[in-house]
């Protein structure tokens, strides 16, 4: 037989069981909306004294001893751990590759009216104008002008784009530059989140020195790995601890309450001359170098090309000069085009037996020694280099009657020996235009080589051709990504969310418990009295 | 734990659900609103290539057309200019033919001759026809009248109101110097013929001393010419009108014959005018020959017109292909599209109805 106090006791360890579910439940509800939390349940398990009973019912009784808590666990999904921490690496990488090309996508939305579709054709239509009247005053200005709008637009698009590149990497020279950069601010949130991860551990170390997990710092671990893992595919290795170990490419970053190493990163400019003064060769084509420095021993220069995960993977990418379609190929392939527009119409407006008009805009006169002087397109800057961001109309061109030197006219017999060779009077002469015109359709000459001899409006298309079907293919992989990593949360949520019913119910079973455990302990708290009065 | 829900997956795959409706619906008020299917690259990265193509393309058939209105006019305005010449130079073929056949009397041949130089001012102002400020006919010197009279001078060098050549100023002396314009892909019309080709010239100089200041004299006191090219009408009105006057000369030096003049003076100066009226008849076949030159350039331009109304036809059709292709890739089906946005609007609104009641909902509200 089991004693009164016995009784009153379980019902006592039943109450405070009951009242640590419902503490348990409260949490639940408290974080319902935690990112990151995990349910925690509670397990009850029953008390027993572990006595000889033999035959003895009275002792069999006497095993039951109440109620215990026997652990507060959280509800953990296979889904969550490195392999969707690889799928967040893959989603964030994904994504921001399709926001750089949509970036330089909407920079070439030609039905939105952006692009150098229309200012090439306008090019060409005042070539053709000036062809019907070539010692017309405001058909030289007019076709000026249109050249200006083609290397405006050419100078636009191109600032456009260092500008976008500038924003992902910096500008490779100023540090300036590059701490307003998304690496820069990348790199200072993985460095942050290192920090985290080894307070979490050191945390988890302190915490843990049992059996029973820490759930909320376990929650709290998830996370930050969650979060690190959208900037790199890092490797991370749970120890038997709770803590975690994590390395890149085999070099650790935190191990145990440490930070191992810290990233930093450092300018194009910078890591030239790192490399010149220790007698590197300098690979580096980007304009931000991320570094490794290591709590003990040597920091790593350049490890951009372990970091190819991850936003930082994909913002490295948008600017690298490798294959693929992002603002640095676009640019080179912009600067080509330049290059391309300056070398055709520079050579035929400078060839032997063009000629233009002298100032009184009647007669015409020989092309001087200078051809230089004569050209249509040159560099703004003074380079000898024409790229899209610096190409310009000659300003000679654009002076008060500098029109006049456009070479509308050409006489193939032109003999500089013998004066007889051209007709000083023919204004009308346009066969130099119309050559120029004809560079729509024959691209055969010498200057057309670096395009491979198609027509700038052709080699104009393929280079929207290649930003549109990048853009398809990225947003595509981009939008496959998405629906895998946000139907592997939904599971995640499913699965170790906290449901409000579920808790309700739960609230409601452990008060009924609490309250019936209680009415025992009345009970019991009465038995005794009554026991109590029988010696009065 | 199987089938277990959470109540936040179900918010956040509500709110995934609302926003795809929402996308949806946007999409499509976006394409009605504008009338497009297709309204960035982004909307369609294949179709939007071939849409700037077209667009491109259409592009080139608006300069072609307008390149065909211009080369049409001045092609018509040059035609009709020729056939103004070649009436005039039929007329002094007539003149030519009555004065040849020796019947006109001293005081016709001068009023043919005040004709003649009249027909050959308007000639050459026919000649120096301008079409858009430039002169038709100078070839590509088009800011120089392409021809211009010469006129004569005295025994002391002073001019005369004598017409004595018509010069040609033009380019393509030797040579055939066009102006062109693009009316399709690297294809080029040519819109003018030189005035030399059409019309010829008749350049003729005084012959001055080594001062270059004192003319040069014949037997007879007069001054000297020399004539550096003779061609078509232009050759022809000129040797029509020096053989007018030559004419008209030996009838003068008839009627001034003194009373005592042998008969062999008479016969020689009668035997001189016959000479001079075989001339003028033997001029008759070089009209024949300048106005077949002008009608063979005539139909030249006939054939160019004919060439660029079939152009202009080609362009048209094409420009209509292109503009309904484009449209056919480009513009929204209204009557489809406005369905569809009916039911985006439809579901948009059931799944924020649903969303809403579903999260309301839990056991708090039975408690």
């Amino acid at each position: 037989m089991s004693s009164l106090l016995t009784t009153l006791g379980m019902s006592s360890s039943a109450l405070g069981v009951n009242q640590t579910a419902i503490s348990v439940v409260s949490n639940n509800i408290a974080n319902m909306n935690t990112e990151g939390y995990s349910k925690q349940k509670v397990n009850l398990g029953a008390l027993f004294l572990d006595i000889p009973i033999g035959n003895n019912v009275a002792s069999q009784a006497k095993t039951n001893a109440g109620v215990e808590v026997i652990s507060i666990e959280r509800y953990t999904t296979t889904f969550i751990g490195s392999y969707y921490r690889d799928q967040l690496s893959e989603q964030s990488y994904l994504n921001k590759e399709q926001q750089a090309i949509t970036n330089i996508a909407n920079m070439f939305d030609e039905l939105k009216g952006q692009g150098l579709d229309t200012a090439i054709e306008d090019f060409y239509a005042a070539l053709d104008n000036l062809n019907q009247y070539p010692s017309d005053m405001s058909a030289r200005i007019n076709f000026l002008d249109a050249a200006q709008t083609l290397t405006n637009s050419m100078n636009k698009t191109a600032s456009n784009l260092n500008d976008l590149k500038e924003l992902s990497v910096g500008d490779g020279v100023s540090y300036e530059s590059l701490k307003n950069s998304e690496i820069y601010t990348s790199i200072q949130a993985i460095n942050q989140n290192l920090e985290k991860l080894a307070n979490i551990n050191s945390m988890i170390t302190r915490s843990q020195t049992g059996t029973l997990e820490n759930n909320s710092l376990l929650d709290q671990r998830d996370q930050v790995l969650n979060e690190l893992s959208q900037y790199a595919n890092f490797k991370t290795t749970i120890q038997d601890n709770g803590t975690v170990t994590l390395s890149l490419n085999g070099t650790k970053l935190v191990g145990g309450t440490n930070v191992l190493a810290k990233f930093n990163v450092q300018t194009a400019q910078q890591y030239d001359e790192y490399c010149q003064m220790n007698g590197i060769v300098n690979t580096n084509e980007s304009n931000a170098v991320i570094m490794l420095e290591k709590t003990n021993g040597p920091t790593l220069q350049n490890i951009n090309d372990r970091m190819d995960t991850g936003l930082v993977g994909a913002i490295l990418n948008t600017s690298s000069t490798q294959e693929g379609v992002n603002v640095n190929t676009v640019l080179n392939d912009l600067d080509t085009l330049a290059q391309t527009i300056a070398n055709v119409f520079n050579e035929l407006q400078t060839r032997e037996g063009a000629f233009y008009l002298d100032n009184a805009g009647g007669t015409i006169q020989l092309s001087n020694a200078n051809l230089e002087d004569y050209e249509i397109f040159t560099t703004s800057d003074g380079s000898a280099n024409i790229t899209a961001s610096n190409i310009s109309i000659n300003s000679l061109l654009l002076e008060d009657g500098g029109y006049n030197k456009i070479a509308t006219a050409y006489f193939p017999d032109y003999d500089p020996l013998n004066p007889d060779s051209v007709d000083l009077n023919a204004v009308g002469n346009a066969d130099n235009i119309i050559a120029m015109i004809n560079t729509k359709t024959d691209n055969t000459s010498a200057a057309f080589d670096s395009i491979g001899n198609i027509s700038l409006s052709d080699y104009y298309s393929g280079i929207l051709g290649k930003i549109t079907s990048a853009t398809t293919a990225k947003t595509n992989a981009a939008t496959s990504q998405n629906a895998v990593v946000s139907s592997l949360d939904t599971k995640t949520k499913e699965q170790t969310g906290v449901d409000l019913n579920e808790e309700l119910t739960d609230l409601v079973k452990f008060q009924t418990a609490y309250s019936a455990s209680s009415r025992v302990f009345t009970t019991c708290n009465t038995l005794l009295e009554t026991l109590v009065n029988l010696g009065l | 734990m199987i089938g277990r829900v959470s109540s936040s997956a179900i918010n956040s795959t509500l709110v995934g659900h609302i926003q795809n409706n929402y996308l949806d619906f946007a999409k499509l008020t976006e394409q009605l609103s504008t009338g497009k299917k297709i309204n960035s690259i982004l909307d369609d990265t294949l179709q939007s290539v071939n849409i700037i193509n077209s667009n491109r393309q259409l592009g080139k058939i608006d300069i072609w057309s307008a390149n065909i209105g211009s080369l049409t006019n001045e092609i018509k305005q040059s035609s009709e200019t020729i056939e103004l010449v070649m009436e005039k130079g039929q007329r002094a073929k007539d003149l030519a033919t009555s004065a040849a056949n020796g019947t006109s009397n001293k005081d016709n041949l001068i009023s043919t001759l005040t004709e003649l130089d009249n027909i050959i001012k308007s000639v050459v102002d026919m000649a120096n026809t301008s079409y858009n400020g430039n002169y038709i006919y100078g070839g590509t010197n088009t800011k120089t009248q392409p021809y211009s009279i010469q006129y004569g001078i005295d025994a002391d060098g002073n001019p005369t109101d004598e017409i004595i050549g018509i010069k040609y100023n033009g380019t393509a002396i030797d040579g055939d110097w066009k102006r062109q314009l693009e009316i399709a892909d690297g294809v080029f019309e040519t819109c003018n013929v030189t005035g030399m080709a059409a019309f010829g010239e008749c350049d003729v100089e005084p012959v001055y001393q080594a001062d270059g200041v004192t003319p040069v004299l014949d037997a007879d006191g007069n001054p000297t010419y020399t004539e550096n090219s003779n061609s078509g009408i232009m050759g022809d009105l000129i040797d029509f009108r020096n053989a007018l006057s030559d004419t008209i000369k030996k009838l003068e030096e008839q009627e001034n014959l003194p009373e005592n003049a042998t008969q062999a003076e008479k016969d020689a100066i009668g035997a001189e005018i016959k000479a001079c009226y075989d001339s003028i008849n033997g001029l008759l076949d070089g009209f024949d020959d300048s106005i077949t030159q002008m009608t063979t350039v005539n139909s030249k331009f006939g054939t160019v017109t004919n060439k660029l109304e079939m152009s202009t036809e080609a362009l048209s059709t094409s420009k209509l292909n292109l503009e309904e292709y484009i449209s056919g890739i480009q513009d929204l089906d209204i009557t489809e599209a406005i369905s569809q946005w009916y039911t985006s609007q439809t579901a948009y609104q059931a799944s924020m109805q649903t969303a809403t009641s579903i999260m309301s909902m839990s056991l708090l509200n039975y408690m």
